[in-house]
């Protein structure tokens, strides 16, 4: 078989041979036609949930969710994070007008802390103790309120404060009251006279919680205008969010973090990354390579045609996926790296031979004929067991690298082809003799291998045996967020979202069809020890609402008098005689304490007489009073709530139009541990099965995509050892050449395990690929061994050298991946180079060491008989 | 306070403006009756504040009859029952036992009105003004008075008049802004959430 497949490639060749420029021309026409038809119809698509079988139970049930409520999909986020909550708040309120007001980027915004609804009935949310609570601390300020509004002024607050004082040691009125403020105040002023801009926070001053904070964080929901003809359908309400934020940066004075995050917003940075990873690695991986191959040549002019090939059986290859395959995923669009690597392959095994006997003075037919007669059937069983192996993918339940298969096996093929049909043409042009001698490098280099390729083959195996110690704690990450790039903005602002129970993306989902159902899903999962709560609609009915609306009755009748004043109505003292006059009673009152450290800042602030200061102060301590009152005066206006007087922009995230009702389960621990996610997904699996959300997605997906790479890695071994029997009819052969790839399996499995470089929806790959890779140098050498004279060892043909740069052409492309910003990426670069690099020991070193132990034998028994 | 007398007046004039839908209903109608409605209860609390201040410097009468006869005043005067419910939590009220529940009904009522009692008898008999009436929910009217206390001192003092069954009671009493029931809730809570509510009983018994 293998002799019918030699004599095949040598007429194969040799017609292209005679095909010469023309032929050559010709198949450089065709990638030109075949590249513009790649550039315009080839697409991305980085949506990881489209990977998968779609027919999974788990997605059927995902796409359900997706479908009854969109805003999950296509939500824009906006997350912002400032240092007092009356600066998040008013953050939250322009950028929710800017958004509300602009009908031609975003079609509705939601942003729950300043929708009219919860401004106006938020208190009724709290619990009857903490209202309680919050309307003690309102009644006790309400003197003081209906002061600053009629003269919000440091003059009337200094003075305000010292008249309370001096009554509150009396009654004992409002004393915690008045010691928050005298705190805040406090660190307000000392700020200020250290030349620290510093707006002042009422609601932290009033209230200790919200003091206690360092960061205070708002959302809004924006629903863009989706625009289905661009490749981002939403990237145009992105870049509208984008401009609005740099706005209020400038206004806020670069004090609020804002950060735009959501599903649309993470796959536009995704692709950024994805493609900027993807054309960086290109890039490093042709340099790297060119440089590879002039070493390996010695030969500018054969570097060139190798180049030459790899150009036309990537265009070529892209041209197939356009056609094929259509569009692209996170995983398939590596192929073009990958390509670099595998598709010099065959360029370099058969380039190497013939430039050896062209320097021999031979003829270019002589020279091809005799290169493939070493390395012909080789390379004729080194394609199809790469392709096979990347073929192995399709079968699988992930699309995603079924997808890279059906291209990369494809690919392959392609190169294959390409090799022996433009090389053999092209090489008329070849000029002869041109490259120089070698310095003798590479040969010493398999010279001393070949001395310790016993004992380095003895540890390494044995390392192979301590490394399958390790292979229970190989493990899959199916968080999609880890494939992301970290510093990227939308996966800073998404893991903001991990900060606040309300907001926990990973969570599980139950749709229902009735508000019974829900209540009842609720009650159940509310009773696992790994579940922290659940929400949905009947949820954002309060509890108790009569008793609280009393309570609130109560207090706005306090609170009326002083929010129903004129703002700004009365002139009252001047800032000096209110500094004077609190200083004067805080020295008397206070040795230590809030009371003492303000009655310090005011006597600072008083020395400095600085009106400048003092203005800047007041600016600053008033900056956000106005928007309070309005909160307050809001809060009053509190009413019964039931379901039909939520607003709409609430009631459709949690009741579709379809009428399915969505329960959210959210979990007790961190469920980015792996761990927390089986015990939180299991426990409320047992349940309730028919569950759905990110939590489950995760869970569900991890377990398809692990199953897939077992699956592919078997189907990969299987296919590959039954075609080389086929082959070869030796099983001995196909042992030899399988044996040195499940030892570099494993080596890398440990490896990832050390690294703590967990396989993920990119790098799952990894495994069957180092078979079909790795493959191809164990056909060579083995073929070869066979070859060669008795007595010699494989080190000394032009073979070991072939597969010293064919792998290092591999890793350079795939190492070029490292550098890409999306860790999906950059992790299939870490774990397919260290696989090939463990290939490249095994196959050079223990193989070569096996072949000498059966030459050992055979001599021996030889001997003996 | 700063806001003269004169301003407080315009505000609540500006805040009276702001009826609720459910009185405006009628147009003209409705507003005769809110005005009719307010000085109804301005009148109350004029009456109240007067009776209130006669009884304290009744010299015919002890210390302690005169404080004992204002505590039977007020408490015919203020929807004690009412008071009571609000002021111990929902929460707390929900798991007293009977026994307990009875204790509170008996003692509340003498507790409440001494405590008022304590408040305001050095206060009634002190020359005051009717600021003017501003309406509250559920209907109750908040009669704004100023008692002069001291050279250019005034203490702001805002009853809460809710009319039940033809009879207007009081059913809070805001004193410098400061909800009589409102802290005396938060007083209770506090209280009981630290020790309990026969600790709480044993307190208002005495």
């Amino acid at each position: 078989m293998l002799q019918l497949i030699e004599t095949l490639l040598i007429r194969w060749a040799d017609m292209a041979r005679r095909g010469g420029v023309v032929l050559a021309l010709a198949i450089i026409a065709l990638t030109g036609f075949a590249g513009y038809y790649a550039a315009t119809h080839l697409k991305v698509n980085t949506d990881t949930s489209s990977m998968l079988d779609p027919s999974l139970p788990f997605q059927v049930r995902a796409k359900e969710l997706r479908d009854a409520f969109p805003q999950i999909k296509t939500d824009i986020i906006v997350i912002a994070r400032a240092p007092t909550l009356d600066e998040a708040d008013a953050y939250m309120a322009d950028l929710r007008a800017a958004v509300a007001a602009n009908e031609e980027a975003f079609t509705a915004v939601f942003a729950p802390a300043e929708e009219p609804f919860f401004a106006e009935n938020g208190l009724l949310y709290l619990d009857e103790a903490e209202l309680e609570s919050r309307l003690t601390q309102l009644t006790k300020a309400a003197g003081l309120i209906e002061t600053l509004i009629a003269t919000p002024s440091l003059g009337a607050l200094f003075t305000t404060l010292a008249d309370n004082d001096e009554l509150a040691e009396k009654s004992e009125l409002g004393q915690d009251t008045l010691q928050k403020l005298y705190a805040a105040l406090a660190e307000n002023i000392e700020a200020n006279l250290a030349g620290e801009e510093k707006p002042f926070s009422w609601m932290a001053a009033l209230d200790d919680e919200l003091a206690a904070k360092p960061v205070h964080t708002r959302l809004l929901y924006a629903t863009p205008v989706l625009d289905y003809t661009r490749l981002q359908p939403a990237k145009a309400g992105i870049n509208v969010l984008r401009a609005e934020l740099d706005t209020l940066d400038e206004k806020y004075g670069g004090r609020v973090e804002a950060y735009i995050t959501g599903d649309p917003a993470l796959r536009v940075e995704e692709l950024e990354a994805v493609t900027t990873g993807i054309g960086l690695s290109m890039l490093l991986s042709l340099i790297l390579v060119s440089l590879l191959l002039l070493f390996c040549y010695r030969s500018v002019s054969i570097s060139v045609l190798t180049l030459v090939g790899l150009i036309i059986s990537l265009v070529l290859t892209s041209a197939f996926a356009a056609a094929f395959v259509g569009e692209l995923n996170l995983v398939s669009v590596a192929f073009t790296v990958l390509l670099i690597g595998l598709g010099l392959d065959f360029a370099i095994h058969l380039l190497l031979h013939v430039q050896e006997r062209r320097d021999d003075g031979q003829s270019n037919a002589e020279a091809l004929k005799g290169a493939l007669h070493e390395v012909g059937p080789a390379l004729a069983l080194a394609a199809p067991t790469t392709a096979l192996a990347f073929f192995s993918f399709v079968p699988t339940k992930f699309d995603g690298i079924a997808q890279l298969g059906v291209i990369a096996g494809a690919g392959v093929i392609i190169a294959f082809l390409v090799s022996i049909t433009f090389l053999p043409a092209a090489l008329k042009r070849l000029p002869k003799g041109e490259h120089r001698k070698g310095s003798g490098l590479i040969r010493g280099m398999f010279d001393g291998l070949s001395k310790v390729s016993g004992p380095v083959s003895i540890a390494t195996v044995l390392l192979g045996v301590a490394a399958l110690l390790l292979m229970p704690q190989v493990r899959f990450d199916a968080d999609q967020m880890s494939l992301r790039n970290p510093k990227a903005p939308s996966v800073k602002g998404f893991n903001f979202l991990f900060d606040d129970e309300e907001t926990l993306p990973y969570r599980l989902t139950r749709l229902v069809s009735s508000e019974t159902e829900a209540r009842d899903t609720a009650q159940k999962a509310e009773a696992l020890a790994t579940v922290a709560g659940t929400r949905s609609l009947p949820d954002f009915v309060p509890e108790d609402q009569d008793e609280k609306l009393l309570l609130l009755d109560f207090a706005s009748g306090t609170l009326a008098y002083s929010l129903a004043t004129e703002p700004a109505s009365v002139e009252g003292p001047s800032n000096e005689e209110g500094l004077s006059a609190l200083r004067a009673r805080l020295e008397g009152a206070y040795e230590t304490g809030p009371g003492a450290r303000l009655a310090a800042a005011l006597n600072t602030l008083e020395t400095a007489n600085d009106p400048e200061l003092m203005s800047r102060i007041q600016d600053g301590i008033f900056a956000f009073w106005p928007q309070l009152v309005d909160r307050l005066a809001a809060q009053m206006k509190a009413d019964i709530i039931d379901n039909d007087s939520l607003p709409a922009a609430l009631t459709e995230r949690y009741l579709s139009a379809n009428g399915d009702w969505r329960v959210d389960i959210l979990p007790a621990e961190d469920v980015r541990n792996q761990r927390a996610l089986d015990a939180f997904v299991d426990d409320v699996e047992a349940l309730f099965p028919d569950l759905t959300g990110g939590a489950y997605q995760s869970e569900k997906a991890g377990e398809a995509i692990s199953a897939a790479m077992l699956q592919a890695t078997s189907i990969a071994l299987a296919v590959i050892a039954l075609f080389l029997w086929l082959l070869v009819r030796r099983i001995n052969t196909v042992l030899l050449i399988l044996f040195p790839l499940v030892l570099a399996a494993v080596l890398t499995a440990a490896t990832g395990v050390l690294l703590n470089v967990p396989f993920n929806y990119a790098n799952v790959i990894v495994l069957p690929l180092l078979i079909g890779i790795g493959v191809d140098s164990g056909i060579h050498l083995v073929l070869r061994q066979d070859q060669v004279a008795a007595g010699e060892d494989v080190y000394g043909t032009s073979t070991p050298r072939a597969v010293l740069f064919s792998a290092l052409t591999t890793v350079a492309s795939f190492g070029s991946l490292m550098l890409s910003p999306h860790r999906g990426t950059a992790s299939m670069g870490e774990l397919l180079s260290i696989a090939i690099a463990f290939t490249l020991v095994c196959t050079l070193v223990v193989l070569p060491a096996a072949f000498q132990y059966r030459e050992n034998r055979i001599r021996k028994a030889a001997t003996n008989k | 306070m700063f806001l003269s007398r004169v301003r407080i007046f315009a505000a609540l004039i500006a805040a009276a403006s702001m009826t609720p839908a459910a009185y405006a209903a009628d147009g003209a109608p409705a507003a005769q009756s809110e005005d009719a409605k307010a000085a109804k209860a301005i009148a109350f609390a004029e009456s109240l504040i007067d009776e209130a201040s006669v009884t304290l410097s009744d010299a015919s009468l002890s210390e302690d009859e005169r404080h004992s006869k204002f505590q039977g005043f007020l408490a015919e005067k203020m929807d004690l029952e009412f008071i009571s419910k609000i002021v111990l939590a929902k929460r707390y009220r929900s798991e007293m036992s009977d026994a307990q529940s009875a204790r509170y009904d008996a003692a509340f009522p003498g507790y409440m009105t001494r405590i008022y009692a304590n408040q305001f008898n050095k206060i009634f008999g002190k020359p005051y003004t009717v600021v003017g009436s501003h309406p509250a929910s559920r209907g109750d009217i908040l009669v704004d008075t100023d008692f002069e206390t001291g050279e250019h001192k005034t203490l702001n003092v805002v009853w809460r008049i809710r009319d039940i069954e033809g009879e207007n009671k009081i059913v809070d009493i805001i004193v410098q802004g400061g909800s009589i029931i409102t802290l005396k809730r938060e007083e209770f809570s506090s209280f009981v959430e630290n020790n309990g509510v026969d600790l709480l009983l044993e307190e208002i018994e005495k």
